[in-house]
């Protein structure tokens, strides 16, 4: 397939580096030279230097033939009128990235208008993700499908847990409640378990299950159920905009400390609910002072990765009940997962994640569609949730019968509002939906399962 | 530094190597009544030895795909020097077994061997008529495959790396001062261009076979239709009659004169013409001044010629207006795409006609072509830096952007180019000055070191016909200069600099 990326920035690059990966035709449109020299020589990809909105530029990177365009510059109106241009000139799909809360309303409008396949708003996306961890925070991270009907929740098993010493196929003897453990993250190795898999302390595991039963085998773990009410935000950008109006709309109590007095002025003004406060996020006096000793959850959302990570160490050290930080670069939100602190959120892989999902659903087959497709475990597995359709090779069989591929697993099934999670005599039905766990492979089709 | 990649690349190289020696094994089997049993084996038993060494220094799957700008240059001169050294074992074998079918010493088959990789064309063959078939075969068939370049191939051939580092790679042994890629897939990318460079290949194979089965030139046959345009293609200059061209007619002189022009050309052209996108030619400017530079020159040196030939009588033979016509234009596009083929001795040109075929030696081809030289492209470029330059020093306080192709040149490209002149001048004159302690008077000296470094082939004076008159270290040291030439010295460089080894 063709892909434009419009504007080389964070979450351009993860689009970038992705569907390079997956072997699509890759042209990159940037308006500075230098990073289009950079980008060409980290992946084999085509580079286009020029405004991502001009007709010229647009024609030169060979936009007719597209199949998808993305437009991921930093300015709104600069990504809608990108595709815009682009649609007129013949492109297939266009994807734009929108997130300023002005446009938040209106998306459905303007995909219909503007004739732009799909709007990604990341921060509000981020939003949801973090309010599901606050109300699950034992969680680190947690994945839904099919609005939450099942989730894929990481968590990390500490020392001194029942767990320990566990092999999967017992575990469901000990806690007789219906879930899965997909993935397994031991020092920086992923693997994808098997029923003999014995579990070990400092394990991070990702189990597949839904809500309720998750909550049941939390409490049958001993975790009691934690529910945080104070909210401290620090950093006022659109990211937390978002997050304190769906926190307050879930009756939390919500602080919000910003540094720069105009947005402060404006937020009070948007969240007249919300505390705003005027300071540096960084000064921990400040943050003492704002009563950080008694706040249950420390939301660090500031524009700088650094300053998030030391604002989240800082808050575990007084004892604040969950830490969730803004990170995107990778690398260091391995150094925050490695010290065990709390949870990352980071917007740039929401973005890629739902583009990657868009694109490869694009890539229609005749035996399943490709609903969400979700990176876990730092890129390395894929959560791919199929529609599985009549010709699909895995249907009206057991599941023993079939033969997968290594590093792949059936981690759930979705039939109406059941979820199952398959045992080997499981029959997958047409129209379920399917949730492939795999590794170092990448599926297309709900076929590509098998071996 | 990545080693166990280039262990592995390297392992490929010499798999490849010995595929490619096929060819000529085909041809030694072709003519094995005339020529023994030692010219088969003389290809067979290299293939055996290459493959299966090349098999186990490049069947261990890497852990570490890394790869780096430095492992990109180091990759393609050691693939370049290697391919030489391994490609002219057959030379040695062949000489050492049958005498002057072959090249039984090793610095002049390696010299040989080096000058078909880089495309130069010089020789050190006394007489080429009497070399094996197979021989002059694989001599002209190494054109081919340095034309377009080896890496290029391989990136054409191997299964695509995860990551698209191989752009360091075409940018190392692609020459001219901007690389790009005319797909986003390198793959994609030099499958197109050695599909088009095969093409235009046949096309002028073509063309000479049927001047020979239509009797328009009978001495072009089957054989050296194939050698010529081999050697056309690759714009290399290898001969296989000691004449050079001068005894063909004037038809097959036509063919390979247009023939060379067509390879001197920058493929992206024709990429652009299958697409009809015919206002981005337009736009090229290095082509334009390729078309001027090449329309000049032969006007020039056909009034030259003609004048002193016939009209002032200053010579024992004569020449008609056409025949200088074509004389000079076959010789400057020969010069011009670096090949090397002579139609007639212009070493006995007038002084105006020589000199303009050095500075055609020093200019070289478009980039992006299998030329070599020093590009006209950088010499555009050049003299664009010098005039806004000058502008400058008028009004001090004057903005002024360097436009090429209707885009602004950012000042690492024109600063590039102004270091390679500078490079170049060096190892040009470097070279000079070290094969000197030979003895050979100045103009052999200069002109052999240019014809060198320029991958053209003759050079003036005595190593006008063969390199014979220079020793062992002269002609090593013209072997190294053809392949930093070919590579565009930098790479090779790159070798010589004690921080590529180290570990990062």
């Amino acid at each position: 397939m063709k892909i434009v990326v419009i504007g080389d920035g964070k979450v351009g690059r993860t689009i970038i580096e992705h569907m390079s990966r997956e072997k699509h035709e890759v042209i990159v449109i940037d308006i500075n030279p230098k990073v289009i020299e950079q980008i060409v020589d980290m992946y084999d990809v085509m580079g286009v230097c020029g405004s991502g909105t001009s007709y010229e530029t647009l024609k030169e990177a060979g936009v007719k033939k597209a199949d998808v365009v993305c437009a991921t510059t930093s300015s709104d109106e600069i990504n809608l009128l990108a595709c815009v241009v682009a649609k007129s000139l013949g492109a297939k799909s266009t994807i734009a990235r929108v997130r300023g809360h002005e446009y938040s309303q209106q998306v459905e409008l303007m995909c219909q208008e503007l004739d732009i396949s799909m709007i990604v708003n990341p921060e509000k996306e981020a939003a949801d993700e973090i309010l599901n961890i606050i109300n699950l925070p034992e969680a680190a991270q947690i994945e839904s499908f099919r609005k939450g009907q099942l989730e894929i929740v990481e968590l990390f098993i500490p020392e001194k847990s029942p767990l320990i010493g566990l092999s999967l196929s017992s575990m469901h003897a000990k806690f007789p409640v219906e879930m899965l453990v997909g993935i397994v993250e031991r020092n920086d190795e992923v693997i994808i378990p098997n029923g003999s898999f014995v579990l070990d302390a400092k394990d991070k595991i990702h189990v597949v299950a839904s809500r309720a039963n998750l909550r049941s085998f939390l409490s049958k773990l001993g975790f009691e159920e934690t529910k945080l009410k104070d909210i401290m935000i620090i950093g006022g950008g659109k990211l937390s905009y978002y997050l304190a109006q769906l926190l307050i709309k879930g009756k939390y109590r919500v602080k919000i400390i910003e540094q720069n007095h105009e947005r402060c002025v404006e937020l009070s003004d948007l969240l007249p609910q919300a505390t705003i406060i005027h300071g540096d996020g960084t000064d921990q006096s400040l943050l003492l002072d704002e009563g950080l000793n008694g706040i249950d959850a420390v939301v660090s959302l500031t524009g700088i990765d650094e300053e998030n990570i030391i604002i989240s160490m800082y808050a575990q050290k007084q004892n604040v009940k969950k830490v969730i930080a803004k990170i995107n670069k990778t690398a260091l939100s391995n150094i925050l997962e490695s010290v065990g602190v709390a949870s990352v959120i980071s917007p740039k892989d929401i973005t890629a994640d739902r583009i990657i999902s868009y694109v490869r659903s694009t890539n229609n087959s005749r035996n399943s569609n490709i609903e969400r497709i979700f990176k876990l475990a730092n890129g390395n597995v894929e959560a791919v949730e199929f529609v599985a359709k009549a010709k699909s090779k895995v249907i009206d069989k057991p599941i023993k019968k079939l033969n997968f591929k290594h590093n792949t697993l059936i981690a759930a099934i979705i039939r109406g509002d059941e979820v199952i999670i398959p045992t080997g005599n499981t029959v997958i039905l047409e129209n379920d939906s399917v949730i492939v766990i795999s590794k170092d492979i990448i599926l297309y089709e709900l076929n590509d399962i098998l071996g | 530094m990545n080693f166990s990649m280039i262990k592995n690349i390297i392992g490929k190289i010499m798999v490849l190597l010995s595929i490619l020696m096929i060819f000529p094994l085909i041809v030694s089997i072709i003519y094995f009544k005339d020529e023994g049993i030692w010219n088969v084996l003389a290809y067979a038993v290299p293939i055996v030895v290459l493959f299966v060494v090349g098999i186990i220094l490049s069947h261990k799957k890497l852990d570490n795909k890394k790869m780096g700008a430095r492992e990109g240059f180091v990759i393609v001169s050691l693939s370049w020097l290697l391919m030489s050294l391994f490609g002219c074992i057959p030379f040695i074998i062949i000489g050492v077994v049958n005498g002057k079918q072959g090249i039984p010493n090793f610095f002049d088959a390696f010299f040989e061997m080096a000058s078909g990789f880089t495309t130069t064309g010089s020789s050190i063959v006394d007489d080429v008529e009497a070399l094996a078939k197979s021989v002059q075969f694989w001599r002209s068939f190494s054109h081919w495959i340095g034309g377009m370049g080896i890496l290029v191939f391989i990136l054409a051939l191997i299964p695509e790396s995860n990551e698209g580092s191989s752009m360091h790679i075409l940018r190392a042994e692609s020459p001219g001062p901007q690389v790009g890629k005319l797909v986003s897939k390198m793959k994609v990318t030099s499958r197109i261009l050695y599909i088009i460079y095969f093409v235009i290949t046949l096309v002028l194979f073509l063309f000479l076979y049927i001047g020979h089965l239509t009797g328009i030139d009978p001495k072009m046959d089957l054989f050296k239709s194939i050698i010529y345009s081999l050697g056309t293609a690759g714009t290399g200059g290898f001969s296989v009659d000691s004449a050079g061209f001068a005894e063909f007619s004037p038809y097959s002189q036509y063919v390979v004169a247009i023939g060379m022009i067509v390879f001197a050309i920058n493929f992206t052209i024709y990429y652009l013409a299958i697409l009809f996108r015919f206002k981005e030619i337009w736009k090229n400017e290095e082509l334009k001044a390729f078309f001027i530079i090449l329309a000049i020159s032969v006007v020039v040196i056909t009034i030259d010629v003609y004048s002193v030939y016939t009209v002032l009588k200053n010579r024992d033979v004569t020449m008609t207006l056409e025949e200088s016509f074509r004389h000079s234009l076959f010789q400057v596009a020969s010069i011009v795409s670096t090949t090397g083929y002579t139609s007639a001795n212009f070493t006995v040109w007038p002084t105006l006609s020589k000199t303009l075929i050095i500075f055609l030696t020093i200019f070289g081809g478009c980039a992006g072509s299998t030329a070599g030289g020093f590009k006209i492209s950088r010499v555009v470029m050049l003299f664009k830096t010098v005039f806004v330059k000058i502008k400058n020093m008028i009004s001090p306080r004057k903005v002024e952007t360097i436009k090429y192709n209707g885009t602004t040149l950012d000042e690492s490209t024109t600063n590039g180019v102004q270091s390679f002149l500078i490079i170049y001048v060096i190892v040009l004159v470097g070279c000079a000055l070290l094969v000197s302690i030979d003895g050979n008077d100045l103009v052999t000296n200069f002109t052999a070191s240019l014809t060198c470094i320029s991958n053209v082939g003759p050079a003036f004076g005595k190593a006008f016909a063969n390199f014979n008159c220079y020793s062992w270290f002269s002609k090593l040291l013209f072997t190294i200069e053809m392949i930093a030439g070919r590579l565009e010295i930098f790479p090779l460089l790159i070798l010589f600099y004690p921080k590529t080894w180290m570990k990062r």
